[in-house]
């Protein structure tokens, strides 16, 4: 149900067809985890505190560090130093006051993932490695969450989300890790993938339009082209396959 | 055919975004490829000359697993070529 004051804040987003009072309310009665408070995290949970997810939970572990401030955007000069989480929610609660933020200072790993990503609608992976990546992603697959999938690289990034018993999922499209590089990212790349994962978990709490499921999307900022490969399930994936 | 390359093999490949390669199959292009632009071969595939388990490669829309590469490709077919990104 929403207030008399949310239904005025959340009044263009209602008037979408689709989402009306009804999907606000869905939004707000939502929990959406965010694993990652960087250069994908940042514009994500800015974004979804805007539109009214009830709840964000945001993990990380690391603290603000100089070279960070090209791209995530939610840590500025003064937060050099903190923890990443707390930094976020500093700033997000500013952005909406109705937003209930769990900031978790953690490191996402084999022991913890199952507890981290319970009782969350969506998960966001806005990380910056592959192996918690596919962490994450077998901990959506065995709580039945959606997952939606985001990396970058450069001016490149990619996009997809996972339903679990119904789509490709992340070990279906990525059967390896490659060698670990520090990668190279323009501040802005982050900023547009990241906001497409944000849409892509509001479509599956409202459950409108058509999800990015079963498709890679391929953003190349140098050549400024969006490519979507079809991709399907994996029969021998280690995660999903039969 | 046209191989399109993802930016982070680029350099191996003088900065280029597509390459115009002859080839009757996905192994037989890759072959050319890397003879093309030798520095391409050590990030496609391992020692033994199996390709990397973080290298995908699509063609007509379709993705063509390792075990596939000898997968006839279509007179004009698009080859992708995607290397795991995981940069956040």
């Amino acid at each position: 149900m929403l207030t008399p004051e949310e239904k005025i804040r959340y009044d263009r987003q209602i008037l979408i067809d689709g989402i009306g009072a009804r999907g606000q309310a869905k939004l707000k009665r939502a929990r959406v985890l965010i694993a990652g408070c960087g250069g994908l995290g940042s514009p994500a949970a800015l974004y979804l505190a805007a539109v009214g997810i009830g709840t964000l939970r945001i993990i990380d572990s690391d603290k603000v560090e100089l070279s960070n401030l090209n791209r995530q955007i939610l840590h500025w000069e003064k937060d050099l130093g903190k923890s990443k989480v707390f930094s976020a929610r500093a700033k997000l609660r500013r952005v909406n006051r109705g937003v209930k933020i769990e900031a978790i200072n953690a490191t996402i790993g084999a022991a913890n993932v199952a507890k981290l990503t319970q009782g969350c609608d969506v998960i966001i992976d806005a990380m910056d490695n592959l192996p918690t990546r596919l962490l994450l992603n077998a901990a959506a697959l065995a709580a039945d969450t959606p997952f939606v999938h985001g990396a970058v690289y450069g001016l490149e990034g990619r996009v997809t989300t996972i339903i679990p018993g119904k789509t490709a999922c992340l070990g279906c499209i990525y059967r390896g890790v490659p060698p670990k590089v520090k990668f190279p990212v323009l501040g802005t790349t982050p900023g547009i993938i990241g906001l497409m994962q944000a849409t892509e978990a509001i479509k599956i709490i409202t459950g409108i339009g058509e999800l990015l499921t079963n498709r890679l999307l391929i953003y190349d900022g140098l050549k400024m082209e969006f490519t979507t490969m079809p991709i399907k399930k994996y029969p021998a994936c280690p995660y999903c396959g039969s | 055919m046209n191989v399109k390359l993802p930016a982070y093999l680029r350099p191996y490949a003088a900065g280029k975004d597509e390459v115009q390669i002859q080839g009757k199959t996905v192994k037989e292009i890759l072959e050319v490829l890397t003879r093309q632009h030798p520095g391409l071969k050590e990030q496609l595939f391992d020692k033994t000359g199996a390709m990397h388990n973080y290298v995908s490669v699509f063609t007509g829309n379709e993705v063509v697993y390792p075990d596939k590469l000898a997968t006839p490709v279509k007179d004009g077919a698009i080859i992708h070529i995607l290397y795991i990104i995981g940069g956040g």
